[in-house]
């Protein structure tokens, strides 16, 4: 990867045990290199924090459900329609921002 | 071949704000025409992150348990029509749909669009589905385009009810 005037390079003092992990992995994984590897990682772990951020926590698909989807459904929206339509909408616009914001800007 | 064609199922997606005000509501005419219909509604993680945050924020409005909400939607991805795009863990299909974030802001300059549209574009490529969405001021705004440029049909939901008549 070449510098840009933008780069910034990190130098990060590890033990040994850490680099004989991080070499394993490199090699089970197929990393090209340990920059790859680590800004790979961090950037992993920064989405999870900002998942927990959005939502409170991670997001795990439940194995079983207590209700059909139709069901579900009926409960979901008489939920809904408690709100008005432009809250709705308003609701909806600044969660795409915050999601946006969240996710899709690494600064 | 084109009675197969017929009979092929067609894939759309749906931008959060329709999910929530035409798709998630009483007598939704848009619901009707898609399980009346060989349509499959296509959900990828980054929708499902924004539907979420959605119900999050009005759980607060409702005073209720966002868990109630969250677990409704689960309920309701079980629909044969619905078709998520990702798999267990949610978190790792999560980052390896947004790990090329340099590449969605390229896609968003050339087109002139807000980086936030550009998981839904790759979406609808990728499925080769139609994109419904109501953001005026944005995709609808640059459909031609985006039709142009990267063949992908965006319509409103007035436009894709009324491609039924």
């Amino acid at each position: 990867m070449s510098s840009t005037q933008e780069d910034i390079i990190w130098t990060i003092k590890i033990n040994k045990r850490m680099d004989e992990a991080v070499q394993k992995v490199l090699y089970q994984l197929g990393y090209k290199s340990k920059a790859e590897f680590t800004r790979e990682a961090i950037r992993e772990f920064l989405i999870r924090r900002k998942l927990f951020s959005l939502l409170g926590g991670d997001v795990f698909i439940p194995r079983s459900f207590e209700l059909t989807p139709e069901n579900a459904l009926n409960a979901l929206i008489a939920q809904l329609e408690k709100l008005p339509s432009d809250v709705l909408k308003e609701e909806v616009e600044t969660a795409r921002i915050e999601v946006e914001k969240e996710l899709l800007d690494d600064g | 071949m084109d009675k197969r064609k017929k009979n092929a199922i067609k894939s759309v997606i749906f931008d959060c704000n329709v999910w929530i005000t035409d798709f998630l509501k009483k007598e939704s005419e848009l619901r009707n025409k898609i399980t009346n219909n060989k349509y499959q509604v296509i959900l990828t993680s980054y929708m499902v992150v924004e539907i979420l945050r959605v119900l999050k924020r009005l759980s607060i409005r409702l005073s209720i348990s966002y868990t109630e909400l969250e677990t409704h939607f689960w309920e309701i991805c079980s629909f044969n029509y619905i078709k998520t795009d990702f798999k267990e863990p949610f978190t790792e299909s999560l980052i390896s749909e947004v790990r090329c974030i340099p590449e969605f802001k390229i896609i968003a300059k050339i087109l002139d669009l807000e980086v936030k549209d550009v998981p839904y574009l790759v979406a609808t490529f990728q499925h080769t589905a139609i994109l419904v969405s109501n953001d005026l001021r944005s995709l609808i705004d640059k459909r031609n385009l985006i039709e142009k440029n990267l063949g992908i049909k965006i319509q409103t939901t007035t436009e894709f009810l009324a491609s039924f008549k």
